[in-house]
């Protein structure tokens, strides 16, 4: 075998071993990466915040509490926070951070419940919020799912879930 | 074979099998787009959002319903029961019940006129302008408020319209009005065949045990506040005030 066989047989492998790389990593120039297009599972958050609402406490739903605890006292706002906290572990969202709050038409935001309520005083929460401090993380709406009550005294009430991204 | 024709062998063939790739990824798409695969993900991502929005809306027209019902009973409590826009003499805030002014004949109507504004303002702030409310009484004599129109949701190019299933049982009876005046009369009755040994106490109107009267004499009126729970929402009253001859 002479130099030029082997040069052209290093060639030859050197572009075999190209296309092989390249259908192994499924090279597609004009490919339209459609087919799972729009897929996005991220309703998990509707769905509960939705049953959530719908959940009887034995004194009505949820809906019915945050609704009523708008002219409630601390000890209404206590309960919900209470019942709401048992929902929001019981379900746990794969361990990943989430809070939950209520805005009411007058504008008073409250904060339900939170993976990291029980210390929200000294950890950051992991959420990636717009929030740059705690005390707005608990009384400024983020950008989690919302839903809609309306309100005893008129208006609307917004209930926000928020969840880490996965 | 010399160095240049390896050179152009290399080249030819890289050439070659991106050539073959990209025949390949446009042979492939003309599959999709023919089988439609491409678009398999939009149709489950379409159906689960208008579901859930069609669930949301069904719960806030519930609760839209309930809480514009309750408020409405207040209202309408607060006011003795007449018409919306009737004029009555008031004492303190209370409707004095005597002639014309009373409760209307026709409470169920009377309550609904007052809900309709309550329910359409909730229906506006959230965007629902095409639904609106109408009003029966099934056999048990009981109101009973339906949904009518349909809710057209939108996602992306698809549009889903949908008729809400909102039907809801106003847990009150009307018939109260007419009880509270009897027991209200019968106490004051009692209270002025009481003459010299008069206390003011209506024993039988604060002993009652259907509903909760809060009692005020005021110059030569009594002031009655009648309460009953409603639901799981609070406490609603009728307010009447009813000449008293001390």
């Amino acid at each position: 075998m002479n130099s030029n066989e082997i040069t052209d047989l290093i060639v030859g492998f050197v572009v075999l071993l190209f296309g092989i790389i390249i259908l192994a990593i499924g090279f597609d120039p004009i490919g339209d990466k459609s087919s799972n297009e729009g897929v996005k599972f991220s309703d998990e958050e509707k769905l509960f915040l939705l049953n959530y609402l719908r959940t009887d406490s034995g004194n009505g739903n949820l809906a019915d509490m945050i609704a009523l605890n708008e002219n409630g006292n601390d000890e209404s706002l206590k309960d919900l926070r209470g019942v709401s906290r048992n929902i929001l572990n019981f379900y746990g969202f794969n361990g990943r951070d989430y809070a939950l709050r209520v805005k009411y038409p007058n504008g008073d935001v409250k904060f339900i419940a939170g993976s990291q309520e029980g210390d929200l005083s000294s950890p950051e929460p992991r959420l990636e919020t717009k929030f740059g401090d705690l005390e707005e993380y608990r009384t400024e709406l983020g950008s989690g799912e919302k839903a809609f009550i309306p309100s005893l005294n008129r208006g609307l009430i917004i209930i926000e879930l928020e969840v880490e991204d996965e | 074979m010399n160095k240049n024709g390896s050179v152009f062998l290399a080249f030819f063939s890289v050439v070659a099998v991106f050539a073959f790739v990209v025949f390949v990824s446009m042979n492939k798409e003309m599959v999709l787009k023919g089988s439609s695969i491409a678009n398999t993900g939009e149709i489950p991502e379409t159906v689960i959002n208008i579901t859930l929005e069609e669930e949301e809306i069904e719960l806030f027209l519930k609760k839209a319903m309930e809480y514009s019902s309750f408020n409405t009973l207040i209202e309408l409590g607060n006011d003795g029961g007449i018409l919306k826009n009737q004029n009555c003499e008031r004492i303190n805030g209370y409707v004095i019940w005597k002639d014309d002014c009373i409760f209307s004949d026709n409470l169920e109507a009377n309550f609904f006129e007052r809900f309709s504004i309550l329910f359409d303002g909730y229906l506006k702030e959230y965007g629902l302008d095409k639904i609106t409310a109408e009003w029966n009484v099934d056999e048990n004599n009981k109101l009973i408020l339906e949904t009518i129109g349909i809710v057209e949701l939108n996602n992306g190019e698809d549009k889903y319209g949908f008729e809400p299933d909102n039907r809801y049982l106003l847990d009150y009876n009307f018939g109260d009005y007419n009880e509270i005046l009897r027991r209200a009369k019968k106490c004051i009755k009692d209270e002025e065949l009481k003459e010299s040994s008069r206390n003011s106490l209506f024993e039988d109107c604060r002993t009652d045990k259907d509903f909760k009267f809060g009692i005020i004499v005021e110059d030569k009126y009594v002031l009655f506040d009648v309460s009953k729970p409603y639901s799981h929402l609070g406490n609603v009253n009728v307010k009447f005030a009813l000449q008293y001859n001390q």
